[in-house]
């Protein structure tokens, strides 16, 4: 049994204006291969706009590690290569 | 009658192909001293020449009661101030005016228009009127005024109103609705549009006033095939315990009043509304509550709304109030068409014209996030959108705001 991702999208203010607003229907957008395996939730806000150490809007949090300055496509990279760690820790 | 809150609501159809209402619908309230002033008036005819008439009129009529003008005479003065139709040889349009002093005391004028109904108890009574005879003066270079119309007969009652009364009145768009038919030729009348209205508080006792003159004015169109005979509405006054709601919106300036603004949340006694990601946050820290985002119901207008345990709605803050203000300010007043909020502005949208008084709290700290230059679109400073949304409330829709700064 594949292990389940969890990705949280950013839903506040500044995130949601700098694209944040095409992540949150990921769940339409990720290739088939991926599209079971990933749990998408939303939080009112990362807090993570207010850190100027934490890089560029929107904030994304895949299995709890950020990813700044998401764009579908580098989400679904982040989200791939996750998956990839996963299936080899179950190989391990 | 102290401490009830009273509740103004209309809803009005426009006659088939007609762009602008020939009846008008006008109130205000007096924030000093809780008088509160509706004025219907139906034009001669319809579309803008009807428009005009009645807006003339209401108005009219409205400054005349405010003023202390006698009723008699700004009738008068009404009638030789509308223009003359170059049809009907004769100024006309009718008009109802409901005065509603503090503690309740009710004066209703009519003319023209269908007898108002008071509902007491979910049943309507009759109350008693008298009349009142204003002559209607020939002015300079106008027509002879045929015999009938020499005389304006205006009803008057006066009456104290219980809590939880409703006064309601209408044109005869909605009385004659769905006339020509076979079921009835002359329309459901008075007494069919009263029975439905009973039927209505019957099944929601607490109906508010905005919905029982929806649901009115919708069972006229229906009865009229939708497509409206003539231009329909309907007004009514709802005498209730006011309707609480508090709108939480933004992280206090200082860190350390988050448990006081949090506290507010808490013990507020109505329905709550928190607009922020950020503020919606700290409640959920302080008050040990869990808050999760609805990603099933997607809209792109706005983002996402959320739930919290003991707050009724959890949204985004700027961007949704921006949207909630521009709502207010272009939505047509008496929109009889049903609200079925698809996405969560519209759901504040609703709720604030479902409340009657309204308490925004709102947070001063600013988000710098916010102040990136690079942010697209035009992101406003919370509380001056609060204030625009509080002007309208007050202005367009007779409630009760108040704003506090934390």
């Amino acid at each position: 049994m594949d292990k389940r991702i969890r990705v949280t999208v950013c839903c506040g203010t500044a995130c949601y204006v700098l694209g944040g607003s095409d992540l949150l229907d990921l769940g339409e957008k990720l290739p088939a291969d991926l599209r079971g395996r990933v749990d998408i939730d939303g939080e009112p806000c990362l807090g993570l706009c207010k850190d100027s150490k934490a890089g560029a809007r929107p904030f994304v949090k895949i299995d709890g590690v950020v990813l700044s300055g998401a764009t579908v496509s580098s989400l679904i990279d982040a989200v791939r290569s996750r998956a990839e760690v996963l299936d080899r820790g179950a190989l391990a | 009658m102290t401490g009830a809150f009273v509740e103004v609501g209309y809803a009005q159809e426009n006659k088939r192909g007609q762009r602008v209402p020939g009846d008008t619908f006008i109130s205000q309230r007096d924030p000093a001293t809780g008088r509160v002033i509706s004025a219907l008036s139906d034009g001669l005819g319809s579309g803008i020449k009807a428009n005009v008439l009645a807006t003339l009129t209401a108005t009219m009529a409205l400054k005349g009661v405010a003023d202390g003008t006698p009723i008699e005479k700004t009738a008068q003065l009404i009638m030789r101030t509308l223009p003359v139709c170059r049809e009907r040889k004769i100024s006309y349009a009718t008009f109802s005016i409901v005065d509603i002093l503090s503690q309740g005391k009710v004066r209703i004028i009519e003319y023209g228009n269908p007898s108002f109904v008071l509902f007491r108890g979910g049943e309507s009574c009759e109350s008693e009127h008298r009349e009142l005879l204003a002559q209607r003066r020939k002015g300079r270079g106008r027509q002879e005024v045929p015999e009938s119309l020499a005389t304006l007969r205006l009803q008057y009652s006066e009456f104290q109103a219980t809590p939880f009364d409703r006064v309601v009145f209408f044109s005869d768009g909605v009385s004659q609705a769905g006339m020509g038919g076979r079921a009835h030729p002359f329309g459901w009348g008075r007494d069919g549009a009263v029975e439905r209205m009973r039927e209505i508080l019957g099944e929601n006792p607490g109906v508010s006033a905005r919905e029982l003159a929806r649901l009115t004015v919708q069972e006229a169109l229906m009865r009229d095939g939708y497509s409206a005979k003539d231009d329909i509405s309907c007004g009514v006054i709802y005498f209730r315990e006011p309707r609480q709601l508090l709108v939480l919106t933004g992280p206090p300036f200082d860190k350390c009043r988050d448990a006081e603004a949090s506290r507010i949340v808490a013990e507020f006694k109505g329905r709550k509304i928190i607009a922020g990601g950020t503020t919606a946050n700290l409640v959920a820290r302080e008050l040990k509550r869990s808050v999760s985002i609805d990603l099933r119901h997607l809209d792109k207008s706005v983002p996402p709304g959320a739930a919290m345990e003991g707050v009724d709605l959890v949204t985004e803050g700027i961007i949704t109030l921006g949207y909630v203000a521009s709502t207010l300010e272009s939505r047509a007043e008496g929109s009889s068409s049903s609200l079925s909020p698809s996405n969560p502005a519209d759901q504040v949208v609703e709720m604030l014209l479902e409340s009657d008084s309204i308490r925004f709290v709102v947070g001063t700290r600013i988000n710098e996030a916010h102040q990136d230059p690079s942010m697209p679109g035009d992101l406003e400073i919370r509380r001056n959108v609060v204030k625009r949304i509080a002007a309208i409330l007050e202005g367009k829709y007779l409630k009760a705001v108040t704003i506090d700064l934390i």
